[in-house]
């Protein structure tokens, strides 16, 4: 048997794991369903001539370190820090809000709509920021066993994960549009609403990868998000690693209880000693593998894996800069947050739990080419509004559902920044339904399994164990966002698989 | 609820039920479906139905607007609260299953002796004591309602795939017509039960078991070509036993050649001597170690299987029997009993109470050279290597030995005419320290002899060992001498020839 490692995905961390891998001198094979890189965090040409972010384009996030070891500056990696964090525009009742990496600037604009929220920013930043650097350890390695005692000597800590996170901004805050904001950032992608308990989770997640002593900013790579999938890739190949895309991958191979190697759709086999799973853990065990193979609580454990965190993306090329009101150029580089107040993310989430529509989609809108004008032919704008909130089964379908939510999405838009109707040129739409087919996110979850208190840490898998359980099959390893940490463009669920192979 | 009076006077019996339908309906329970109140008094729903009618037509109670369920009218003459049903301020018992025999067996129950059984209630003994049913098992025959076994219907074309997953039997070796007793464990090789698997076609199981585990059939067979269905409910469950068990299962069915049938063979026929009596299956099983069979009927043709087994066994001195007399047969028998001889695994509350099928003495269950992964697999063939760490050992407790005990406080011992204990006392070495743990223990009439299952360490397990067991002795605990012996203690071949002359004991 070879030493052969196969990787099964070629999403960001799949590739990070195949760089990491073919640069410590393991024999890597990469395989990619689809033509292009990058799974959810890949660029495509949705609409002709424009670079269209399929899923996450925020690399705000992802290890600095990986990216220096890995040379991908020199693999054509340039990225840009956003000026804005996260914005809500005025309404006809409300100014805007601006939150910015620094504490000054937000602090100043925030005095003009609440005294008391201006004076209490700083303390928060401070706070969020020792707490997320109380945690960052825990997520950037393989778990060990003392680490459950760091978290539990944080009782503030753990308070402010399991809580729901509106009520712990409002124990500072009280202007809607601040607490909308922090809500935008937080909750995307959770399908949890800020009432939910376990929703200071995300926000701590993202600030203790994103931030430091900051307000975690905003980065893009220009050209898109997939230009992070290519120099991952340029490095992987360049230390040796084999990259195939359009390669299905329809069966992990097990003999007597160990990895044997894949087999590819068109019945290819290909040998393997070891593979890394970046699919979903359901997709990974329950297709790949089969529950056959499996013991029945493991079967039991992958049934029980929420997925929800459903969304969709409208993509939108304009003929100029929306007109968000209250709202300058610099401010709308970063993430643009339609929702005038927590609730209104609430409804959405309420609306989700019982199979429908949101009657008001709240909005996470960027506009990556207020900070990358080569995204899209001169003169076009790019929007991209991802509606999060949404439930996978709607009730009655998406092909009926499709249409009605983006006529909605559609008004909203239109309320936020009036006129940005006339603007539009063309556009192009990804949904749940899609992001299960295109690929492989099981119930259309981003995540790969929801990000709540009770799916981290210890209570997700980890590359090589689950439930304190070592993974059932020998020589399998899980290196996608369904494991330790969790979902996002990390890089941390590849670096800690590759690690833990090579490890033993 | 009150029991059904167990002789009504002639023409009564339907004024008795609707009083007992009406004084169901309470201002704590004021709305019943057709198909719990049938449950609940025993009563087949058709007559249920029209009883309940002619009390609505009586406006005495109502029908509720959005559902088909019955409702209590709030002030209605002889309802529940204001009817002679005793009060409970508030206070409800829970309502207990009944099986499908329970008409038939309460009218028998003569001592008023009830068991839950999973929540059914099932008769003790019948008679204020169990010799008379124990000694029909042996010498003629008796009758005994298992219903409240749980009962899983496997089908599709993945059925026996689901099967040799989950059992530690290879049930490609089983064919349609057969059964196999078999273990199931968890992960690590731990025994969750044992039971009876029917295969009744090449596509459909059957199979029995003493806890419920629809679930963990479900999880084992996720994503197979099969259905898991809970039928418990639906089918009433008979054992005759005794060595005139066939010359009754012969008079009161028909389409069925008994002898024929081997041990473990399943067969299906019709009730009664004539077409119509409804159809049965009949397997030749039993938990009594003696000649027996099971019938396994619908719940709506209970009552007339019931029936046609009684009046064949009039002359053959047939008795029904409660759960004691089986316990007493199944003891001689050496057959263990979940949470008895031990303790399923998915309840464990800790560790050391787990054991695998081999620790259990069920290590013939086991089939290691099988095809099929099945689930504790690994961790069996780990301790076919290593060797079992228990044994489930049959103990013969020395006789003189226990007269001598009891003549020191000035008494014989008091053994004789009692039910199997159930209590586990401990197992020692001779003199030394603890070795086991005796779980069920009984003078047994037949064997003239006081005999005990009991769990001991591997090395203590070899026949002819000697161990000291603990005993009650007035209010004392003492050591008697036993002897470690074969199980089962009682094995005749009538439980397993090819057709037996009727009436001959084995």
């Amino acid at each position: 048997m070879s030493g052969r490692v196969a990787i099964v995905g070629g999403g960001h961390n799949g590739l990070v794991a195949a760089a990491l891998l073919a640069r410590s001198g393991r024999d890597v094979v990469l395989l990619e369903a689809r033509p292009e890189l990058g799974g959810l965090a890949a660029t495509r040409e949705l609409i002709p001539g424009h670079r269209v972010d399929a899923g996450s384009n925020d690399l705000g996030m992802f290890r600095r370190s990986v990216m220096e070891e890995l040379e991908l500056g020199g693999h054509g990696l340039e990225l840009i820090e956003a000026p804005a964090v996260a914005a809500v525009p005025a309404t006809a009742d409300s100014s805007a809000v601006v939150l910015w990496p620094e504490v000054a600037p937000t602090v100043e604009g925030l005095g003009e709509v609440s005294r008391r929220d201006a004076a209490a920013w700083p303390g928060f930043v401070f706070e969020l920021a020792e707490r997320a650097a109380a945690l960052e350890p825990l997520l950037s390695r393989p778990l060990e066993l003392a680490d459950m005692g760091r978290l539990l000597i944080a009782p503030e800590l753990l308070r402010a994960l399991s809580s729901p996170l509106e009520e712990s901004l409002r124990e500072r805050f009280e202007n809607p549009s601040l607490l909308a904001a922090l809500c935008g950032v937080a909750l995307p992608a959770t399908g949890l609403g800020p009432r939910a308990n376990g929703t200071g989770w995300p926000l701590l997640f993202h600030c203790a990868l994103g931030g430091s002593d900051r307000l975690a900013p905003v980065v893009r790579a220009r050209g898109g998000a997939g230009a992070l999938a290519s120099a991952l890739a340029a490095s992987a190949a360049a230390s040796g690693a084999g990259i195939r895309t359009g390669a299905v991958v329809s069966r992990i191979l097990v003999d007597s209880g160990r990895v044997a190697g894949v087999r590819l759709a068109d019945g290819e086999r290909i040998e393997a000693r070891a593979v890394i799973s970046t699919a979903t853990p359901s997709v990974t065990f329950l297709d790949l593998i089969g529950a056959p193979l499996l013991e029945p609580r493991s079967v039991r454990r992958l049934l029980n894996v929420k997925y929800r965190g459903a969304a969709a993306r409208l993509a939108l090329s304009l003929d100029g800069l929306p007109a968000f009101r209250g709202l300058e150029r610099p401010a709308l580089t970063g993430r643009i947050v339609l929702a005038e107040e927590p609730d209104d993310i609430e409804r959405a989430a309420d609306a989700a739990k019982y199979r429908r529509l949101p009657a008001r989609p709240w909005i996470e809108a960027a506009l990556p080419t207020a900070l990358d004008p080569t995204l899209a032919p001169a003169g076009r704008h790019l929007l991209l509004a991802t509606v999060h909130h949404l439930p996978f089964d709607l009730e009655g379908g998406w092909a009926a559902g499709g249409p009605e939510l983006l006529a909605r999405v559609a008004a909203e838009l239109e309320r936020w920044a009036p006129g940005i109707g006339g603007l539009v040129r063309e556009h192009a739409v990804l949904l749940p339904t899609d992001y299960e087919a295109d690929y492989g996110a099981t119930a259309g979850g981003l995540h790969h399994g929801e990000m709540n208190p009770s799916q981290s840490l210890w209570l997700r898998p980890t590359a090589s164990a689950w439930a304190g359980e070592p993974l059932p099959i020998h020589g399998l390893w899980l290196g996608g966002a369904g494991c330790h940490p969790g979902g996002g463009l990390t890089g941390l669920p590849g670096m800690i698989a590759a690690v833990s192979l090579l490890r033993g | 609820m009150p029991a059904m009076p167990r002789r009504a006077p002639q023409g009564t019996q339907a004024v008795q039920r609707a009083l007992a339908l009406l004084r169901s309906f309470t201002t704590e329970a004021p709305e019943h479906r057709l198909s719990e109140l049938a449950a609940a008094h025993g009563l087949h729903p058709s007559t249920a139905h029209r009883l309940l009618g002619v009390l609505e037509a009586e406006g005495l109670i109502g029908r509720s607007p959005d559902s088909q369920a019955y409702r209590w009218l709030p002030g209605a003459p002889g309802a529940g609260d204001a009817g002679s049903a005793p009060r409970h301020n508030g206070l409800r018992p829970l309502e207990p299953l009944r099986t499908p025999f329970h008409r038939r067996t309460s009218a028998l129950c003569e001592s008023d002796a009830w068991r839950d059984w999973s929540g059914y209630t099932c008769v003790e003994t019948y008679e204020p004591t169990p010799e008379r049913e124990y000694w029909a098992v042996r010498n003629a025959a008796a009758l005994i309602d298992v219903s409240p076994l749980f009962k899983y219907e496997i089908s599709g074309a993945d059925a026996e795939r689901l099967l040799d997953r989950v059992m530690t039997r290879d049930f490609s070796k089983c064919r349609p017509g057969r059964v196999m007793y078999t273990s199931w464990c968890n992960e690590e090789g731990h025994l969750l039960q044992d039971g009876n698997v029917q295969r009744l076609s090449r596509e459909r199981f059957l199979v029995s078991a003493a806890e419920p585990c629809l679930r963990w059939f479900q999880d084992c067979g996720w994503s197979m070509d099969v259905d898991v269905g809970d039928v418990s409910e639906e089918i009433g469950v008979l054992a005759l036993q005794g060595p005139r068990a066939r010359a009754i299962a012969e008079a009161a069915t028909t389409g069925i050649d008994f002898g024929a049938m081997r041990y473990f063979d399943l067969a299906a026929g019709e009730i009664g001597s004539g077409a119509g009596g409804g159809p049965v299956t009949v397997t030749r099983t039993g938990y009594t170690g003696d000649l027996g069979y099971e019938f396994w009927v619908a719940a709506e043709h209970a009552e007339a299987l019931w029936d046609a087994l009684v009046e064949a066994g009039q002359d053959h001195g047939l008795l029904p029997a409660g759960l004691l007399g089986l316990d007493m047969a199944r003891a001689e028998a050496g057959l263990v009993l979940i949470d008895v001889d031990y303790v399923s695994a998915a309840h464990a509350e800790i560790e050391v109470l787990k054991v695998t099928p081999a620790e259990a003495g069920l290590g013939f269950t086991v089939k290691l050279d099988k095809q099929a992964d099945f689930v504790g697999r690994r961790a069996l063939e780990l301790e076919r290597d290593r060797g079992p760490a228990w044994a489930m050992v049959g103990l013969e407790v020395d006789w003189f030995e226990l007269e001598r005990l009891w003549s020191e406080i000035d008494l014989r011992p008091q053994v004789v005419g009692q039910s199997a204990s159930r209590e586990p006392t401990p197992v020692f070495a001779p003199g030394g320290w603890q070795v086991g743990q005796c779980t069920t223990r009984f003078f047994s009439p037949l064997l003239k002899k006081y005999i005990g299952l009991a769990t001991v360490r591997g090395e203590a397990a070899d026949p002819g060992t000697e161990l000291d067991v603990e005993v009650a002795v007035g209010y004392g605990r003492r050591r008697a001498r036993a002897r470690v012996v074969e199980r089962p203690f009682f094995n005749p071949p009538r439980k397993t020839a090819v057709a037996p002359t009727p009436g001959v004991k084995g």
